[in-house]
């Protein structure tokens, strides 16, 4: 007997089609909502970074942010970022201002994403993720969509791997806690065809002592 | 026939639309959003299945998109940046509240292919349904954009942060699960 994948795809395809056929598109009522949160975003008081309901940040994760800008390194780090620049790292003060702070929180972050990232993966190629990875996953994408609201987005390095890696951990989030191995083969392969640890051991300076496992 | 105040801006490139939005240009913001909310309605709803979410989601996808456009640098064509955001935005929105449309039974993925079993089940498309919705969510992701939406790998991988290789294997492993959860019906198909 003939197997004809083609033929079965085509037909599956056409029967797809009807699934969650959308109906025709309401832009005037949406088009008024999305200029009505725009409005109120710009004559809010106080800056609004996440309009919706459910991107309310609590305290808690401001005091995240506001550890991650002040954190332990500032100065070495930001020397680091000043490759080929003149010499003496910059003082405390300077490296505080806009850009500068956030992008030396931004390493330190994707610092701390490489290494749940390699956690995970090893875990995945096993077979067995620790439950504590989910809720890890979950900080750091917070801590993430904070970066990318602020300066350090708009670092032509930081930037995109802050997307890409925002697109991963919401990955490893959404993983049920029954963990289907194609499921973690899927995230897997994403992390490798996207080369994510890659681009974050590039960007995060190596700390003597500090071993990083090979993939 | 009333001409729509964006209908100027019909022929201009991505960049130079977005650098009037960034300019101020109100009818370059109304063009952008004319040029881009079906698609990307369409694919929340496919992805969602529910008016509200569906709206959600493209609102907010559009939201971020204007609150990020300093940020786009090109690379991608304008579509495709949104489509990413709009993903993003799906599969967050989706994480929190799980939703599937109720189908009539549960699915029995335990079918081995080739059996020449029968069931005398009416409607193969709710089957072929239920079978999309117990797909991977990833895995449904680039089912329903590629092979029911029309977007190229190139599009899904730029969408899904993978490489286009990487997409077409996992649209291949989707249409594998749902050929075996559809192999009751086999004798149909080759009909």
């Amino acid at each position: 007997m003939t197997h004809e994948p083609d033929h079965l795809d085509e037909r599956l395809r056409v029967l797809a089609r009807g699934y969650n056929a959308p109906p025709p598109t309401p832009r005037e009522a949406m088009w008024a909502r999305i200029e009505a949160e725009r409005r109120r975003q710009r004559d809010a008081p106080l800056p609004v970074t996440r309009p919706r309901h459910r991107r309310r940040w609590p305290r808690p994760l401001l005091a995240v942010a506001a550890t991650l800008i002040v954190g332990v390194g500032l100065g070495r780090l930001s020397a680091r970022l000043d490759r080929g620049a003149a010499t003496a790292p910059r003082a405390v003060a300077d490296a505080t201002t806009d850009g500068r702070a956030y992008q030396v929180a931004a390493v330190q972050h994707l610092g701390q994403a490489e290494v749940m990232l390699t956690t995970f993966r090893a875990e995945a190629r096993s077979g067995e993720v620790a439950p504590e990875v989910g809720p890890w996953a979950r900080d750091l994408l917070t801590s993430t969509r904070l970066l990318l609201d602020s300066p350090a987005a708009s670092d032509p390095r930081l930037g995109p791997l802050l997307e890409r890696l925002e697109l991963v951990l919401a990955q490893i989030v959404q993983l049920p806690s029954r963990r289907d191995s194609t499921e973690l083969q899927l995230i897997d392969d994403a992390l490798e065809q996207g080369d994510v640890l890659t681009q974050l051991r590039t960007v995060v300076p190596m700390e003597p002592a500090r071993q990083i496992s090979g993939d | 026939m009333t001409v729509p105040e964006s209908a100027h801006l019909d022929y201009v490139t991505d960049r130079e639309l977005v650098d009037r939005v960034l300019a101020g240009d109100a009818a370059a913001e109304r063009a952008l959003y004319d040029a881009h909310v079906d698609r990307v309605y369409r694919l929340a709803y496919r992805m969602a299945g529910s008016v509200d979410m569906a709206q959600d989601i493209t609102q907010e996808t559009f939201i971020r998109a204007f609150q990020q456009l300093p940020r786009f640098r090109g690379e991608a064509a304008l579509s495709t940046w949104l489509h990413a955001i709009a993903v993003s935005v799906a599969l967050n929105g989706l994480r929190k509240v799980r939703r599937f449309e109720q189908r009539e039974a549960p699915l029995d993925e335990a079918l081995p292919v080739g059996v020449a079993r029968r069931e005398a089940e009416p409607d193969l498309k709710a089957r072929l349904w239920r079978a999309i919705d117990a797909l991977p969510t990833g895995y449904r992701a680039v089912f329903l954009m590629h092979d029911v939406e029309g977007y190229t790998h190139e599009e899904i991988g730029t969408a899904l942060g993978i490489q286009s290789g990487t997409s077409k294997a996992q649209l291949s492993r989707a249409r594998q699960k749902l050929r075996t959860a559809l192999a009751p019906f086999m004798g149909e198909w080759t009909a």
